[in-house]
């Protein structure tokens, strides 16, 4: 490789990284000034924009350390035929931090509840590992962590938003198909897009109000997938004791 | 417009709860059922179940010490139950059952307490040294047994049988309403749940007390009480039907009108089980125990009578086995199936259940051999015998 054409991939580089940091900067939040006038954490997903790269559950894996085989996020991905007219949809499914979240109330040692910013965390020093919330939880969203051995779940990063940033998922998503805010504030970008575009939740039927929207939901794909699946990136409850 | 959706990449759905669950459920259970029957006689007075009512508290006290041994062993942190006492949360079933599975015990050992008092009085008559001072100490401290002793415990006993009757209703009772609370598993989510847990424990109970009467009771003649068997066995004829009934409502109901999550997962139990929960658990195990129990001349076949009542102790265990890892096995948004294949060893493997299967057998070998469940003496046999004739004369003069 000769020299000028070496040093046009690192300009590339650096203004890519550059870019980057500008986007980060322009994203940081103010989360203590937030907080202190009631923020209440959600997001809203533009499936239109997701192309399905699972560079959230990548970034998210790596900032939690979430061990191989389990996810607090994911990218679930379908082929959807219609009419023999068959058509690839991304679905980005995370914690949805319900308005009356199931899990917390099925917990029988309040570990898991639901901060006054909306955000469900669990504690697990408190937490017993009995898996009564993953069972109560309609939207898979929760693991025994093999480490901890305690529920695990998406925090928003919670630590990530105390120190001003945007969660992995959101800072990481190509496409900018994850946007984050305070829907107690109606300037802020989330409530914007909540009121311009028809958006849909997961499972509405269950009535867990969940607080991650999505613009552009197949309806088909809200519920339980009626269909056949192929593969799990999750694996099989075998494979388990090897993920640790 | 027909649309067809393949799964590519998503998360899977696990059995979270293992094969240590159905086993809790039921054990919990037959402890409620086993204190039903000891009701009869210690509440209801009825004599015909008295030569079985100390076996049935028994069982119902020993079941309920092994049971909570698999709760632990399925949780991430087995080490931190203990805070479950201190961690409280109104809203969850579980948190209830710590202190159900607490007082329950402690309720029908006192129970156990008063109602073979007069059997640890003889005992501690007829004992020396250090065991004498166990058996004085199991009868609170009083070896008299006098008309007027055997009416107070008699009536001790029935106001703790009275207490202990909702307290057992609850104690099972409410591991169906742990699942019944869980909407997101249509499979659990109907408020009929701890009603035919409860009824189907009946059937599980009822079973397991006419097996441990074979084995364990004999008549004056030392002959296996066939009258009692046969009582049991229409106890068995009822809570089969019973639990038939509630079977039928909730799958029809729930197939024929409920929400769609519910009419998709029915025909998973009715298709994709159907070996297990129609041919075995409804056919095998419960209609044909019914046919046996409910006729006569094929319950005096003892053998096949027998053989029928071990048939539904499996059912039911079988029930518990498919309601609860069966309702995990539909995932709440993948498509496809879980799968559940348990392991044999290890803290939720198939030998944890066999280990907490023994560990009751000790618990229940040590307790019979313990306690005087047998038939007591009457009044005037212990007076035959010499025990304590004075003061019974005394106190029964005085009582007079």
């Amino acid at each position: 490789m000769d020299k000028s054409r070496r040093n046009f991939i690192k300009g590339l580089g650096a203004t890519a990284t550059s870019l980057a940091l500008i986007n980060t900067t322009e994203q940081a939040l103010a989360s203590s000034e937030d907080v202190e006038k009631g923020a209440v954490w959600g997001m809203v997903i533009d499936l239109r924009k997701c192309i399905g790269c699972q560079a959230c559950t990548v970034a998210c894996s790596t900032e939690n350390q979430i061990p191989v085989g389990k996810f607090r996020t994911i990218v679930s991905t379908y082929e959807v035929e219609r009419s023999g007219v068959p058509r690839r949809i991304n679905l980005p499914r995370l914690c949805n931090h319900c308005k009356k979240p199931a899990c917390t109330q099925v917990c029988p040692t309040q570990a898991t509840k639901k901060r006054a910013d909306g955000i469900v965390v669990v504690d697990n020093t408190v937490c017993i590992g009995c898996g009564y919330c993953i069972q109560a939880c309609p939207y898979e969203a929760r693991f025994i962590n093999p480490l901890t051995r305690t529920a695990d779940k998406c925090t928003f990063c919670l630590h990530r938003l105390e120190a001003g940033l945007y969660p992995a998922c959101v800072e990481t998503c190509v496409g900018e198909a994850r946007i984050f805010g305070n829907f107690n504030d109606p300037q802020s970008e989330v409530s914007r897009l909540v009121s311009q575009y028809p958006v849909g939740v997961l499972k509405k039927a269950m009535g867990t109000g969940p607080m991650v929207y999505y613009i552009g939901l197949d309806e088909s794909l809200s519920s339980r997938i009626q269909g056949e699946a192929v593969i799990s990136p999750a694996g099989t409850p075998s494979d388990e004791e090897e993920s640790i | 417009m027909d649309t067809h959706i393949i799964e590519l990449i998503s998360t899977a759905g696990h059995v979270q709860w293992s094969l240590t669950i159905p086993q809790y459920f039921f054990f919990t259970g037959v402890s409620a059922a086993a204190f039903l029957i000891s009701s009869l006689t210690y509440v209801f007075n009825n004599k015909t179940y008295e030569p079985i009512a100390g076996l049935s508290l028994i069982v119902a006290f020993t079941v309920l010490l092994a049971a909570p041994l698999n709760l632990i062993a399925d949780l991430g942190q087995p080490g931190r139950f203990y805070s479950l006492f201190y961690h409280l949360h109104a809203t969850s079933p579980m948190s209830w059952g710590v202190f159900l599975l607490t007082s329950y015990p402690i309720l029908i050992s006192l129970e156990m307490l008063f109602v073979f008092r007069a059997g640890f009085a003889r005992r501690a008559a007829k004992s020396a040294g250090i065991l004498r001072s166990i058996y004085t100490l199991l009868a609170l401290g009083d070896t008299e047994v006098t008309p007027v002793t055997r009416e107070r415990d008699h009536r001790i006993g029935r106001i703790l049988g009275t207490i202990g009757i909702p307290a057992a209703l609850a104690v099972h009772g409410y591991t169906g309403y742990i699942l019944g609370v869980v909407r997101a598993r249509p499979l659990w989510h109907t408020s009929l749940m701890p009603v035919i847990f409860l009824i189907s424990a009946m059937v599980s109970g009822v079973a397991l007390m006419i097996w441990l009467t074979a084995l364990m009771v004999r008549d004056k003649n030392g002959k296996i009480p066939w009258n009692i068997l046969d009582g049991l066995g229409i106890l068995l004829v009822w809570s089969i039907v019973g639990d038939l009934t509630l079977r039928l409502l909730w799958y029809s109901i729930g197939f024929a009108y409920s929400f769609g999550i519910f009419q998709d997962a029915l025909p998973y139990v009715f298709k994709t089980h159907f070996t297990e929960s129609v041919v075995l658990e409804i056919g095998l195990c419960l209609s044909f125990p019914l046919v046996v129990a409910l006729f006569g001349p094929l319950r005096r076949i003892r053998p096949l009578f027998l053989f029928s009542s071990l048939l539904a102790i499996c059912g039911v265990w079988l029930f518990r086995w498919d309601t609860v890892i069966g309702g995990q096995e539909w995932p709440k948004i993948s498509a496809g199936l879980a799968e559940y294949i348990p392991p044999l060893w290890g803290q939720t493997g198939i030998m944890e259940v066999v280990s907490n299967w023994a560990i009751w057998i000790v618990f229940f070998l040590g307790l019979t051999w313990i306690m005087p469940w047998r038939s007591e003496p009457t009044a005037e046999s212990d007076l035959a015998s010499g025990i304590n004739v004075e003061s019974a004369a005394v106190t029964a003069k005085g009582a007079m």
